[in-house]
């Protein structure tokens, strides 16, 4: 055991994180020294409180277990990787998927780990988990009782308690109809009482649920594989759907831009891209006028726009190799926006912060192959 | 105490390597003791050599390290036996190999001649050959490879059986008995005469594989017990050989079947699933041989079919995400003269056709292919002894797969000997080589490229070998130098379109370079002991040389996974009928990212020593003889990964009692 094991560090507040960086970076030294210790088991403390932020959830790859967590202060520009390990001891698991922060929690969605860890997002420590989950995707929190996680293979959608971290229940979302595993679960918005997820693998459906009765009450079929979905100010729900693959059993075609009506869940209108294009990651503002979703590079349109746009809003410098930037959020507080790059997938990513004009503002490196993030308020 | 336990495997480290140099220094050169058989009927030898191998980089795995793993796989053996890194994801599963710092399809696979390695994937599951199916394996190394076959462009492992003309009746059986419920049972059954030999082997070989490690990949953190690794394996292999004044016979079967589940990382948490492995090879080969004083004709015809099913679902809600069955079919006729006009003057012409078929079929995902390959490949080689110390060899293929041709790939091979004894010489290789794109790489949906080009690689080698003996003590050594730039290595990236599927793609200009030392020294006292030492270290460097936009922090760094240092020692002392045996391979550290980032966050995969310990007694009755021994793996409780969040086994035992009958 390396006889600096169990030394506790203390860190208060965000002027000293450069001072802990140089801590933490000493601390890894140390270990790196005595790596024959059963396992690295000093703790790095860390305390966000108060301080607005921004967590990266880098993915990793598929079957290394290497997944993290980094967060970042867009006030002062620092940002602090693998946080998740360094304050709990234990890696992330294997392919974060995705976080939603709530009463100052973290959800952290481990996808391949078929678990969700739940940290305190002021100080990245581990509060407990739910486990047992098939391919867990992404988390909606219904009330402080209920929240609700989609997932791509269970067919569906379970239910828990976000304050006791227990399975209350469950909602089937099977198709038995079709030849194709059908229903997989992924990102949710809310419209009343009513919650709308989009079907991606191999489907072509919105679905959905009653959150007072937990029951799957109606489905609206949109074009192939939607990736993700959003809901404008005026109650407009616009879906992005990707075309599956060429040579996919399912089928392959253009992809499109698709405006639903929450309301009467009547298809308004519907864009369709190039055969070939990739785009997802749709996103709003934070006014909830704009558009906002990557196609290698970063797309921008008002809601009320008639067709795609035609420029790209950010340009990715990478797209000849790599396939241009890898995920897309936007502050909902001030509607700056981060643009992760994964480059190789297989090294440390990039992270881009532009002003909603579109200008550069910040960059910095993360984990590998950042894909979500979560934007923390208190 | 874990430091005392370090204290006490430097130690012993330290020792070995005092022993190792002393050795080195004190011997001198005396003429050696050549302990190969070589069949003076079948190949013309020149000096202690053939002169097939004058200047090529060729090293042969000792039988004696053969007949002591023959209850192990080649993964194990060229992990501890030789300077080829066996990427392995944990006992009984899947072992790849990285020789010389390449990918696993760099390394081409020959058993008896016939090309092993996957039409489908490229590479080799060496934990799906079984050392007891073996009589003699040798690696090829670099461009010494192009006279087995193309595509090697870190080498090649031959893999030959061999009849053994003396063999009137003999059974052997061998029975191991290990912990995590491991069970092994080997029978052996030849007999024949002068003219015609039979020769049956049959195995068995399941685990329960259940054994116990602390989980720090979850919290809490906690003794935890591998899970879904459970293995089956069970063989046969039939030959029979038959000669008459100058023609020789012979037939192989080689049957195989493994079953495997495949265990989660050690951060899973989710609900239960099934994950299996089920690999089914059936081998077949005719050969034909006509062997007078300077001509030999060798006319062979192989089949080899291999069934892989790869299965995992989520039992609790019955989704099944993968049920894929890939069946892959390959044809070999393989035509080869040799003309030895006089003894320092060789030819070698070889034909070979290859036809591959490959069926890929996933229920689950509804994705799949069938393609087919034609393969067409002509050797011409020539050695010669320029002067009585001094050999140089010339040799070039022309390929032509899928109606590409690649006209000229050469090898130009040399060796000068120092000494009139031959015991110590230089030997240089230069030479390029191409490496097909497997079919997956082609044609596998989504991210299949049937544009992808052939890698194409130049390579060079240098060394210097030594043998020695004075009186009771024999040494020997080499040391060899090498390098080698791939270009269009392919690489599986995320797609250019942007979408969320990867894509196969002539990627990278890889560099590899790096050194080869393999030494061994054999001491006997009196005699009733012995006393034999070998090692081997290799270094490898391997990076990437052509990573463009300026973000991407990879160029000039490592590739992941592929350790710059990987060693092993092995030493043994025999006094009469008791005998002692250690074996520690050394893994150096493992990058598992592109950009090399050092830190424990960041997982870097730490170096490691593993320590294994034998030891035996052997019986004779008449005719009978018996061995029985007791083995110890990881003695010193080791804890480390080969593979990201994988459990590797602490210390375990085996029990081996082999029984043998010889007429």
């Amino acid at each position: 055991m390396a006889p600096d094991a169990g030394k506790i560090l203390f860190i208060d507040g965000s002027n000293t994180i450069q001072k802990m960086k140089n801590l933490i970076y000493i601390l890894i030294c140390s270990i790196g020294l005595f790596s024959c210790s059963e396992s690295p088991v000093d703790t790095v403390f860390f305390d966000f409180t108060g301080n607005r932020g921004v967590y990266i959830i880098n993915q990793g790859n598929f079957m290394y277990g290497n997944s993290s967590l980094s967060f970042y202060d867009p006030t002062t520009k620092r940002v602090v990787n693998q946080v998740f390990q360094a304050r709990n001891g234990a890696p992330l698991g294997d392919v974060a998927q995705s976080m939603s922060i709530w009463n100052n929690l973290g959800f952290v969605v481990v996808n391949n780990s078929g678990k969700i860890y739940i940290v305190d997002s002021s100080t990245a420590e581990y509060k407990g988990s739910i486990t047992g989950l098939s391919s867990p995707r992404y988390i909606h929190f219904v009330n402080s009782q209920k929240a609700y996680v989609t997932d791509l293979y269970s067919r569906k959608i379970t239910i828990f308690d976000p304050t006791t971290f227990l399975v209350t229940g469950e909602i089937p979302v099977g198709n038995s109809k079709s030849e194709f595993s059908q229903h997989s679960t992924e990102k949710m918005i809310q419209y009343r009482n009513l919650v709308f997820t989009n079907c991606w693998s191999y489907d072509n459906k919105i679905l959905i649920i009653d959150t007072n009765t937990d029951q799957l009450i109606d489905s609206i079929e949109v074009l192939k594989q939607p990736n993700s979905l959003a809901i404008d100010k005026d109650n407009k729900i616009w879906v992005l759907t990707d075309g599956g693959f060429d040579g996919s059993p399912y089928g392959f075609e253009r992809p499109g831009l698709i405006k639903i009506d929450a309301e009467t869940r009547e298809i308004e209108r519907s864009f369709r891209f190039a055969l070939g294009e990739h785009p997802l990651s749709l996103c709003l503002n934070a006014g909830k006028d704009s558009l906002f979703f990557l196609n290698r590079h970063v797309w921008k349109m008002a809601a009320s726009d008639k067709k795609l746009p035609e420029k790209p809003f950010i340009i990715s410098e990478n797209t000849n190799l790599y396939g241009g930037f890898y995920s897309l959020a936007i502050d909902p507080s001030n509607s700056e926006i981060y643009v992760g790059d994964a480059i190789d997938h297989a090294q440390n990513g990039m992270v881009r912060r532009y002003a909603p004009s579109g200008k550069l503002v910040d960059e910095f490196k993360v984990g590998i192959s950042p894909g979500g993030f979560a934007f923390k308020f208190d | 105490m874990n430091h005392n336990r370090r204290r006490l495997l430097k130690f012993l480290v330290k020792s070995i390597f005092a022993i190792l140099f002393l050795l080195l220094i004190t011997v001198n050169l005396e003429a050696q003791k050549l302990t190969d058989t070589i069949s003076i009927e079948e190949v013309s030898v020149f000096g202690r050599k053939t002169i097939q191998e004058a200047g090529t980089m060729t090293t042969r795995i000792d039988t004696m390290v053969l007949q002591m793993l023959k209850t192990q796989t080649v993964s194990e053996l060229l992990s501890s036996y030789s300077p080829v890194f066996i990427k392995s994801y944990g006992r009984g599963s899947t072992a790849t190999a990285s020789f010389r710092g390449t990918a696993p399809s760099h390394t081409q696979v020959y058993w008896n001649g016939m090309k092993l390695n996957s039409p489908m994937r490229g590479d080799v599951d060496f934990s799906l050959f079984p050392v007891y199916f073996i009589d003699d394996l040798s690696l090829q190394h670099g461009g010494s490879s192009l006279q087995s076959g193309s595509g090697a462009l870190g080498g090649s492992v031959l893999i030959n059986n061999k009849p053994d003309w003396t063999d009137r009746l003999s059974i052997r059986y061998v029975q191991t008995i290990e912990s995590f419920s491991t069970n092994k049972e080997y029978l052996n059954l030849g007999f024949g005469n002068g003219r015609i030999q039979s020769k049956t082997r049959i195995f068995f070989d399941r685990s329960q594989n259940d054994f116990p490690y602390f989980n720090y990949g979850v919290l809490p953190m906690h003794n935890d017990v591998q899970k879904n690794a459970k293995y089956r394996k069970s063989g046969l292999l039939q030959e029979v050989y038959s000669r008459f004044s100058d023609q020789s016979f012979s037939a192989k079967l080689w049957a195989y079947q493994s079953d495997r589940d495949l265990p989660q990382l050690m951060s899973f948490e989710g609900d239960v699933r099934k994950e299996t492995q089920k690999d089914q090879n059936l081998r077949a080969i005719l050969n034909w041989k006509n062997i007078k004083e300077k001509n030999k004709v060798e006319w062979m015809v192989g089949l080899n079919m291999s069934r892989l099913n790869y299965f995992r679902s989520s039992t609790e809600s019955n989704f099944v995400n993968f049920d894929s069955q890939s069946k892959e079919r390959s044809f070999t006729n393989q035509v080869n003269y040799d003309w030895t006009p006089k003894e320092t003057l060789n030819f070698n012409w070889s034909l070979n056709t290859t036809y591959n078929t490959v069926s890929v079929f996933d229920r689950a995902q509804k994705t799949g292919y069938d393609q087919d390959q034609l393969a067409f490949s002509l050797l011409n080689s020539a050695h010669f002894m320029l002067l009585p110390e001094w050999a140089i060899s010339f040799l070039f293929r022309s390929e032509m797969y899928d109606s590409r041709l690649i006209g000229f790939i050469p090898s130009f091979g040399t060796e000068y000997w120092l000494d009139n004894k031959l015991l110590s010489s230089f030997k240089m290789n230069l030479a390029r080589n191409f490496h097909q794109p497997s079919l997956n790489d082609l044609y596998w949906l989504p991210g299949g490229n049937p544009d992808l080009k052939p890698e194409d690689g130049f390579s060079g080698d240098l060394a210097f070998a030594y043998k020695g003996q004075e009186r009771s003590t024999t040494f020997s050594g080499q040391i060899t130098g090498f390098a080698s730039l791939i270009d269009n290595w392919i690489a599986w990236q995320p797609s250019a379109s942007g979408a969320y599927y990867w894509e196969a793609n002539n990627l990278r200009k890889v560099f590899a370079r790096g050194a080869e030392i393999q030494v061994s020294g054999q001491f006997r006292a009196a005699k009733v002991a012995l006393c034999s030492l070998r090692g081997n270290y290799s270094y490898s460097a391997t990076s990437n040389v052509d990573a463009v936009p300026s973000v991407d922090e990879s160029r000039g760094k490592q590739l992941i996974y592929i350790p710059k240092h990987k060693a092993n020692i092995f030493a043994e002392a025999d006094f009469r009928d008791y005998y002692l045996k250690i074996n520690a391979p050394f893994t150096g550290k493992r990058y598992t990212s592109s950009n090399n980032v050092e830190s424990d966050y960041e997982k870097v995969l730490n170096a490691y020593w593993l320590l294994n310990l034998t030891a035996g007694k052997k019986l004779e009755w008449n005719r009978m003889q018996a061995d029985i021994s007791l083995n110890v793996e990881n003695l010193t409780n080791e804890d480390y990964m080969a593979i990201l969040w994988r459990p590797m086994p602490g210390r375990y035992y085996s029990l081996t009692v082999q029984i043998q009958f010889r007429k």
